[in-house]
Parts: structure tokens; C-alpha cells; sequence
């Protein structure tokens, strides 16, 4: 029988019982709780290889539509005076970034990043 | 100032981003970037103050709008479908 069938009997059995016998079944039933192991939350993180993550980031700046000069790209290249883009743009690039990683960047980090090579570091710092 | 806008920018796109229907998404979310470049360059204190203002209520309706859309949706993702 599955753990779950076997718990929900068990409930159902104690709601049916008179007070008394309800009361030792509900502390049985806390025991058996107790013994389970806690489930805990697993997170499951990809793990990226630099230059998997340099390319990727690389390949987001390609495809992003408000720079015009796309030879300009590269790791070192500066978003606002390389690449023609504002800081509004750059906030863009943060959340594709997100997006691609799965990860979440925060205000305050977001706002120091000014070339792939920054975006680079956040997203391996984050693993 | 600026990193406040910043902030609510990126709040306001993420929100304008999670609309189901694609039509609506593609509205709010060029809206809200078409909002913020109008909005660039703009130093009068009076006026961001007024500005901010305005945006904030803009995100709190892009919520409300969100959840209205979804409640809504037609179940096979598109009145053409």
C-alpha cells in the first residue's frame, strides 16, 4: 500500500473512532508524521560552462534588435558607449538574460552591468 | 530617481510580458516600452514626480488587467484557434 493510502485510511478510521480511542489514534498518527523524513525543497540547477554561458550571452546581444553595429558585439564591448543602447535597452538585456538562465538578477545588480562580460559573471555567480 | 525608474521599467515589462493572449501582450509590452522612451531625458522634478506616480498606477492596473485576461481566456489560446 502507498504511503499516502495508508495515511488517508488511517485518517479516515480516526475520524469514524469515539473521542477517546480518536485522541490515542491522532497522537499515532503524529508519531508516524514525525518518523517520515522532512521533505525538503531540492533545487535543480543546471550547471553552465563559461564559454557556454560567454556564447549564449553573446548570442542574446545578436538578436537583440536595438543594436544596429551587431560586429560591435563582443565580451568588452560597452552597452551605452560601444553599442549605441540606454539604460533602458540594458534592463532588456538583463531580463533576456534571466530568461535564457533561468535565474533571477536583482535591481542593484542589474544596474552595474554595462558589458557581456559583466552579464558573464553575474550568471556564473549566481550557480 | 534613476534606478527607481529602472526598477519600475523592468516590473512593468515583466508584467506586460505575462499576458496570455499574444495580441494584449504585444500591446502592453510595446506600451510600456514606448511609455518609458517618451519618458527619457525628462529632468523637470515636478513632472517625473507626476510621472511616477502615473506609472505606478499603470503597473497596479497591468496586474489587475492580467489576472482579468487570464480569468477570461479562451481555452484554446486564441479566438482564432
Amino acid at each position: 500500500m502507498s504511503f499516502l493510502a495508508r495515511i488517508s485510511r488511517t485518517a479516515v478510521a480516526a475520524v469514524r473512532m469515539a473521542p477517546a480511542v480518536r485522541a490515542a489514534q491522532a497522537t499515532q498518527l503524529q508519531a508516524r508524521f514525525r518518523a517520515v523524513p522532512a521533505l525538503q525543497a531540492v533545487r535543480f540547477q543546471a550547471t553552465f560552462s563559461q564559454e557556454d554561458v560567454e556564447s549564449r550571452v553573446l548570442n542574446i546581444l545578436q538578436n537583440f534588435n536595438a543594436i544596429e553595429n551587431k560586429e560591435n558585439v563582443s565580451l568588452d564591448a560597452h552597452f551605452i558607449n560601444d553599442l549605441g543602447l540606454d539604460s533602458l535597452d540594458a534592463v532588456e538585456i538583463v531580463m533576456a538574460v534571466e530568461d535564457e538562465f533561468s535565474v533571477e538578477i536583482s535591481d542593484q545588480d542589474a544596474e552595474k552591468v554595462l558589458t557581456a562580460r559583466d552579464v558573464v559573471k553575474l550568471v556564473m555567480g549566481q550557480e | 530617481m534613476r534606478s527607481q525608474a529602472l526598477s519600475l521599467y523592468r516590473r512593468m515589462l515583466r508584467e506586460a510580458q505575462g499576458f496570455v493572449s499574444y495580441n494584449v501582450r504585444s500591446y502592453a509590452v510595446r506600451r510600456v516600452r514606448e511609455g518609458f522612451r517618451q519618458a527619457k531625458g525628462e529632468a523637470d522634478p515636478a513632472v517625473l514626480e507626476n510621472m511616477f506616480s502615473k506609472a505606478k498606477e499603470d503597473l497596479e492596473m497591468l496586474k489587475r488587467q492580467r489576472v482579468v485576461y487570464q480569468l477570461y481566456a479562451h481555452p484554446s489560446g486564441s479566438m482564432l484557434g
